[in-house]
């Protein structure tokens, strides 16, 4: 996903001598690699700096993405590192002995084995890129592992078997085997690093990542959408179940995508929901429009309970297809408008069959301390208006 | 809407179109099948002298046909609605549709100047309603715009410097908008105030141009942030 935005340097391996640091560099700086090798060499005759750089660049550098898996050169390009690398270990090992007449140091003294143990380390790593068959990786992993062994061992046992660490010749002998093992380790460690480290395959977890997000959003419009529409085919002539599937799977589908996620326990939360069991119970569409917010109170309970009746009024008796709820939190009230362009009806009708309106809209808001006006006008519609102060802290903001 | 939704727009519908030669529209949307839909739906009252299905075609579209009214997706590939307004200039008026009713792509696209926002789900007769008003100069709020902008302009904004003019509604337009929140058309309206639908538009032009020349940068953060609360 950064490939795009921000270039990124990799290694060359199709051009490489020994591990495509060099060509990767020369790519990405757009100078010639001859001068990016040239530098790298010249800096090792400074304690082997050029190659430690090398060798870092080496571990962090991810393989250039399309020449990871090139099958058609396979064979020709392990020989051919193999062959490469050989020349580069002598060119290193050269490197070393200069080091060694120049330099009074420890590393002075021991820079052919160091260099021997760089090719040895370099050869581990190297079989890493090789897309050769397997015993010519195991080949050369265990030739790497003998080479930067023994140039270590070398130098352990001389350096530290020339000391005398204590008058016991047992307790000196066990130091050195110790610290033989010690070194042994680290080299075991510096060997794995490049199997261990692998930046091609964080970039591959990284597609990996992105991947399965897609197939997230595959396997859900796949439990959604696609099963919908399969329901919708086999319905396709009740055109009133179609319309109210399509505008569940909407709905949802919309949430999905750019929902408003809205606080458990809130009052438009509570609203919305309504809206969508009277949606998903009766063949009617509800416009639901809220403005401002506020924490649900055992009274904008009873609110919302009395604006369910009142839609759900709308949607069994009124015949529309619509009906249009409001909610408003204004500082101390709560209203509600619930409005269809049904039939309508004259308020001297709601006798014996309109109970719903008396005892559930209206008792509802006088025990709770609310108002509910009802206006209606047969052949225009309905509109049925709440009130409800709000609570706790009413007339704060 | 109801049984009747024809009856009361093709009287609006009539008023207008029987003395007017037909507006031409072009509709700009990705989908073919909408635009089909759409073409369809509003053929028999305006002429739909073009199409587009990205931000390229168009401004092409637009910029060849001069059209009177653009139906503009707010969702299109190379940069959205707005990306059009910008390209193609504020001379033609443009009626935003969308499925969206994300707050910040409502306020967005009327923000970069589409005199109106209505949904995709809106009905033929409707629709054509409401080309004819963007048409001829005035705004088409859709309830739920109604509802953000009296959300956005509300209190719950916190502005250092408030300008009266533009950062405020009257109360006459807060009347209005929240009776169109709560379903109400224009003419509804209208009665409901015993004001003539001409004010009606006229409050509602007025909102429009508030909403899109206040300068709350809180305005885009608030539709932005609605999306996270």
């Amino acid at each position: 996903m950064s490939e795009q935005s921000v270039p990124k340097a990799y290694r060359g391996l199709n051009s490489a001598f020994v591990a495509g640091v060099a060509s990767g560099l020369a790519t990405y700086f757009r100078i010639s690699v001859w001068i990016v090798r040239a530098v790298f060499l010249l800096s090792c005759v400074w304690k082997f700096s050029g190659a430690v750089a090398y060798a870092l660049l080496w571990l962090f550098l991810a393989v250039r993405p399309e020449e990871r898996t090139d099958k058609g050169r396979k064979g020709a390009a392990a020989w051919g590192a193999i062959g490469l690398f050989a020349l580069s270990a002598s060119l290193l090992v050269g490197m070393g002995f200069l080091v060694h007449l120049y330099d009074t140091s420890v590393i002075g003294t021991y820079a052919l084995d160091i260099a021997g143990a760089g090719v040895g380390v370099g050869l581990v790593w190297r079989m890493r890129d090789v897309r050769g068959g397997w015993w010519l990786r195991l080949a050369g992993l265990i030739a790497g592992v003998i080479v930067a062994w023994v140039s270590i061992a070398v130098v352990t046992a001389t350096e530290v078997g020339s000391r005398e660490w204590s008058t016991d010749p047992g307790v000196n002998a066990t130091v050195v085997s110790a610290l033989l093992m010690g070194s042994t380790l680290v080299m075991c460690i510096i060997c794995a690093a490049a199997w261990v480290v692998h930046p091609e395959r964080v970039e591959e977890r990284e597609a990996l990542l992105i991947a399965s997000t897609k197939a997230d959003v595959a396997a859900h419009l796949h439990d959604s959408v696609l099963q919908t529409l399969a329901v919708i085919q086999k319905q396709a002539d009740d055109s009133a179940s179609v319309a109210r599937l399509a505008r569940a799977q909407e709905k949802e589908l919309r949430a999905y995508l750019y929902g408003e996620a809205l606080e458990e326990g809130s009052f438009k939360a509570a609203v919305r929901e309504v809206a969508d069991e009277l949606e998903a119970t009766y063949p009617i569409r509800v416009e639901l429009v809220s403005v401002g917010e506020c924490e649900l109170s055992p009274q904008l309970e009873a609110l919302v309970a009395a604006a369910r009746e009142a839609s759900v009024n709308a949607a069994k008796h009124s015949g529309a297809e619509q009906v249009d709820v409001y909610t408003e939190v204004s500082g101390s009230l709560v209203e509600v408008f619930v409005r269809d362009r049904g039939k309508g009806f004259s308020p001297e009708e709601i006798g014996e069959d309109r109970m719903g309106i008396r005892r559930s809209i209206i008792g509802r808001m006088n025990r709770h301390g609310g108002r509910a006006s009802i206006r209606s006008t047969p052949g225009e519609g309905t509109e049925i208006a709440l009130t409800m102060p709000y609570g706790k802290d009413a007339g704060d903001e | 809407m109801s049984e009747t939704p024809s009856e009361t727009v093709n009287d609006q519908v009539g008023e207008t179109v029987s003395q007017a030669k037909k507006y031409r529209v072009v509709i700009v949307d990705d989908h073919a099948m909408l635009r089909t839909g759409v073409r369809a739906e509003i053929a028999v009252a305006v002429d739909v002298v073009g199409e587009g299905e990205d931000v390229a075609s168009g401004v092409a579209a637009i910029q060849s046909l001069h059209p009177d009214v653009v139906l503009l997706d707010v969702h299109l590939p190379g940069g959205g609605g707005g990306e059009v307004i910008r390209q193609a200039g504020l001379d033609t008026r443009y009626l935003a549709l969308s499925v969206s009713d994300a707050a910040e792509d409502v306020i967005g696209i009327i923000r970069a100047g589409a005199r109106g926002y209505v949904t995709k789900s809106i009905s033929g007769p409707d629709l054509i309603d409401a080309i004819i008003r963007v048409a001829e100069g005035d705004a088409v709020f859709s309830p739920r715009l109604a509802g953000f902008v009296l959300d956005a302009f509300s209190g719950s904004i916190e502005v250092e410097k408030v300008d009266e003019d533009l950062d405020r509604l009257s109360a006459r337009e807060q009347e209005v908008l929240r009776l169109i929140a709560r379903g109400y058309s224009y003419r509804e309206v209208a009665r409901e105030l015993y004001i003539s639908i001409k004010t009606v538009e006229t409050h509602v032009s007025a909102v429009l141009r508030k909403l899109q020349l206040s300068n709350r940068h809180q305005l885009t953060r608030w539709a932005t942030d609605r999306k996270l609360v």
